[in-house]
């Protein structure tokens, strides 16, 4: 099949005049689907699922990265084409969405967000891709090809998000995201190793982003206060704080990505999120930093580092 | 927070209205209205609150006798029918009819069916035996809008007619035979309604100095009048707008205060358009030639529609994607754009370099024919509640029936690989798509709404009621079934037209 032909300039200057968007940043399974949708709820705001697509410099980078059983990856990007290019997530719109991406296979990922962003436009996109933490060099193309974007940091204590990372697929997740502490005789597969190591990159970056356009939440703050916490959230983003738009947010399961996907693409966000969308308010039970580690037969807790950078967001 | 250019704080879904699916169409009328010889939904129309379906009939037992299919690789043909010109007077009930759907009632009635007239040799003949265009058009003298109906008349038949309706019950002829006076045609396959105006083009020949002469036109003009009830037809443009290669106008189609006009070459389709002022003939300007940087694989326009401010065309070969005639093809349809800057966009089709030097691919991800070789034409286009509906001739049911001597060396091979028989029992059936941009397609039906026999969409309408889809299903009324080594025919009751309604209620 042919290709379009790159053009990256055009790129560039299209998405001049698009809303800026909005980066969710933070660990796998730290509420970053749910309150992803609950943004996107706001009249004026549009939220994604995983669309993973900042992961390469090209669309092609980013496909060619997700392949084997990391392809579940594209799910988010397969749902949200198949939706916003023709109102329904199905087989057959899958199998449409694999196409469009097959004809940008070779442009740059920042024109492809911009094509999205046109879609939704006026609204602001809302994009929670977990990936985006897990690596430096994903966080500095963000920067470099979204220089106007916001950047929520969404956090979780380590320990209740360690035990959720156990909890799917006996730690597949943490597997996956090479947690694993290699030091322990034998190995052991550790999240606390990814949760540092994802804090680290997400603070750093953010030194460098203007104070304005960053902001950090503990998740579970969200989720016992939500209306004062989405208030605080539009107030910062410039948006709507009526009451309107506040009860919209509360409903997150009205999102079209707040449910499994058809056959080829379930996912595009976290399994949990989609099999219980709605928003349950409450207090989650806020742990201690210093126990022992469940998921650890050598009894090991969470190392200085970890308590270190859980206490300098807010955790205790 | 910067909106930048974008200034509206609330807007509606960005996501379109999901489209009809298949789940969406109920089949309303099957097995041509329980005459198998109901071959076509040639003609549809949404008049006065009913939908309205003109019929032609025994398609297959005319195209039989016809001299180019006479070598045709068959070991048997399709369907049941004379073997000589004779025979289809003699042994069929050729009169087209009209049948109305009211649906508030559910149901359809036959409206008319056509007189027999006295014939060229002095015996009786159907006066038509299809009707090919529905148009519903006010003219001079029309006190309201009328229901116009162009007829295709058999070869022996005094000659084709302009009928009209004021209430949808009684169908009158308002023009001499052959509509045209004067002219020897059988049938026009065009009436397109512009600035007041119906236009119309001579479509299938008699006795003229052409090849084949169901699709060609010895007299390749548009013709246009304001009162079709007076008649007071003149020619709108020079004979193939100059151009001896043009055989005949296809298709017209308005768009922003312009008629385009397609036509069939065969060195590949030509457009032209003109805005139709001042004393006629008047000044065409060419748009498109070559079919597109295509050549003959895009022999003719077929199909045309506006949708979202651009001009769609839908291409094909005669003879349903293989034209033996002048050996051209066998080739997939393509869908093509032209857009307002008169630039054009390859929708649905084969990469290739334009005559500006750009190369083109196709903006759906799809190579001619939807990937199906046997998708010869883009038949019908029609937009419904913001979607783009298309629908192709799909011929894979040949397969069925040809020997593989009729295939290319790779189609050959691919066939025997698999087995027509498996091919055909997978793939055949015309196929619908949907569009809600006009870029990105998702399949409705790919296999004639289940029946193989469904081998075209021939005519789609949008309505209050729904989206009507009208089949071309020439297989009827007995078909050719294998029995041991040899064939034998027995009745089909998944042969003749069927009219399908897509409809989500609210």
């Amino acid at each position: 099949m042919g290709r379009t032909p790159k053009n990256s300039a055009a790129g560039a200057s299209a998405r001049d005049g698009l809303p800026d968007p909005v980066i969710i940043l933070g660990s796998p399974r730290s509420y970053s689907s749910l309150v992803c949708a609950m943004l996107g709820q706001h009249p004026e705001t549009y939220g994604f699922p995983e669309l993973n697509l900042f992961c390469g410099d090209t669309l092609q980078d980013v496909v060619e990265g997700f392949t084997g059983y990391r392809q579940v990856q594209l799910h988010g990007l397969l749902r949200t084409v198949a939706h916003l290019y023709s109102g329904e997530q199905s087989i057959a719109a899958i199998d449409m969405a694999h196409r469009w991406i097959l004809l940008r296979l070779e442009r740059r990922v920042e024109e492809v967000f911009a094509e999205l962003q046109r879609k939704v436009a006026p609204r602001h996109v809302v994009d929670k891709s977990p990936l985006y933490s897990s690596s430096e060099q994903n966080l500095m193309r963000l920067r470099s090809r979204l220089p106007n974007a916001y950047y929520l940091h969404l956090t979780r204590h380590p320990r209740s998000q360690g035990e959720s990372m156990m909890n799917v697929a006996d730690g597949l997740m943490a597997i996956m995201a090479n947690s694993i502490d290699y030091q322990a005789k034998p190995p052991v597969v550790d999240p606390q190793i990814s949760w540092l190591e994802i804090q680290k990159n997400i603070v750093s970056f953010l030194e460098a982003v203007p104070e304005t356009r960053r902001l950090q939440l503990r998740g579970e703050d969200v989720v016992t206060d939500p209306d004062s916490h989405l208030r605080q959230i539009c107030a910062w983003l410039g948006i709507d704080q009526s009451e309107p738009s506040l009860r919209r947010m509360l409903q997150p399961e009205k999102s079209p990505f707040a449910r499994l996907g058809p056959f080829g693409a379930h996912l595009g966000n976290d399994i949990g999120f989609l099999r219980s969308p709605a928003l349950r308010k409450g207090k989650p039970h806020m742990p201690s930093l210093h126990d022992k580690l469940p998921w650890r037969p050598d009894g090991a807790g969470f190392s200085p580092a970890v308590v270190s950078m859980a206490q300098q967001l807010g955790y205790t | 927070m910067s909106r930048g250019a974008y200034s509206v704080r609330r807007v509606a879904d960005p996501a379109p209205r999901p489209g009809l699916g298949r789940a969406d169409f109920q089949r309303i009328c099957e097995n041509g209205f329980g005459d198998g010889h109901n071959s076509f939904g040639h003609s549809l129309a949404w008049f006065q609150g009913k939908l309205y379906v003109g019929t032609t009939r025994s398609n297959f037992q005319m195209v039989k006798i016809q001299a180019i299919f006479k070598n045709l690789p068959v070991d048997c043909w399709p369907v049941e029918g004379p073997d000589d010109p004779d025979g289809l007077y003699r042994e069929l009930d050729r009169r087209a009819q009209i049948w109305c759907f009211d649906p508030k009632v559910g149901e359809f009635r036959e409206i008319m069916r056509a007189p027999m007239v006295m014939g060229s040799q002095g015996e009786e003949v159907a006066r038509e035996t299809g009707h090919r265009r529905m148009v519903v058009f006010q003219g001079e003298s029309d006190p309201a809008p009328a229901l116009y109906v162009a007829t295709w008349a058999v070869g022996r038949s005094p000659g084709p007619l302009l009928l009209r309706s004021e209430d949808g019950e009684s169908f009158e002829p308002c023009s001499p035979y052959g509509i045209l006076e004067g002219l020897p045609i059988t049938a026009t396959r065009v009436l397109a309604a512009f600035k007041d105006r119906l236009f119309t083009s001579p479509t299938g020949t008699r006795g003229h100095g052409v090849k084949f002469v169901i699709n060609v036109s010895g007299n390749p003009i548009i013709y246009e009048t304001r009162d079709p009830r007076r008649g007071k037809w003149v020619a709108s443009c020079e004979p193939g707008f100059g151009e001896t290669g043009n055989a005949g106008v296809f298709q017209l189609c308005s768009w922003r205060d312009q008629l385009y006009a397609g036509t069939i070459n065969n060195e590949g389709f030509q457009l032209w358009r003109s805005d139709c002022e001042g004393e006629p003939p008047y000044q065409w300007e060419k748009v498109l030639e070559r079919g597109a940087a295509r050549g003959a694989l895009n022999q003719a326009v077929v199909s045309m529609h506006v949708f979202r401010d651009a001009l769609y065309i839908g291409t094909g070969i005669q003879n349903g994607g293989y034209d033996l005639t002048n050996d051209i093809g066998p080739a997939g349809a393509e869908l093509l754009r032209l857009n307002r800057d008169d630039s054009w966009d390859l929708v649905m089709g084969d990469s290739r370099d334009a005559d500006d030097g750009s190369h083109r691919v196709p903006l759906s991800g799809f190579s001619a024919g939807f990937g199906n070789l046997f998708n010869g034409y883009v038949w019908s286009l029609q937009e419904h509640d913001g979607w783009l509906y298309l629908g192709t001739m799909d011929s894979t049911i040949w397969l069925r029936y040809l020997r593989p001597v009729a295939y290319t060396e790779q189609t050959r091979a691919v066939v025997e690989g698999v087995g027509a028989e498996r091919i055909v029992e997978n793939e055949a059936g015309c196929d619908l798509w949907r569009s809600a941009d006009g870029e990105n397609w998702l399949p409705v039906t790919k296999v004639g709404f289940d029946n193989v026999y469904n081998f075209g969409i021939r005519n789609m309408v949008s309505s209050s009621e729904g989206l009507f889809v009208a089949t071309a299903n020439p297989f009827g009324p007995r078909v050719a079934v294998r029995k041991g080594d040899g064939w034998t025919y027995q009745d089909n009751d998944r042969g003749g037209l069927e009219i399908w309604r897509g409809h989500r209620p609210e």
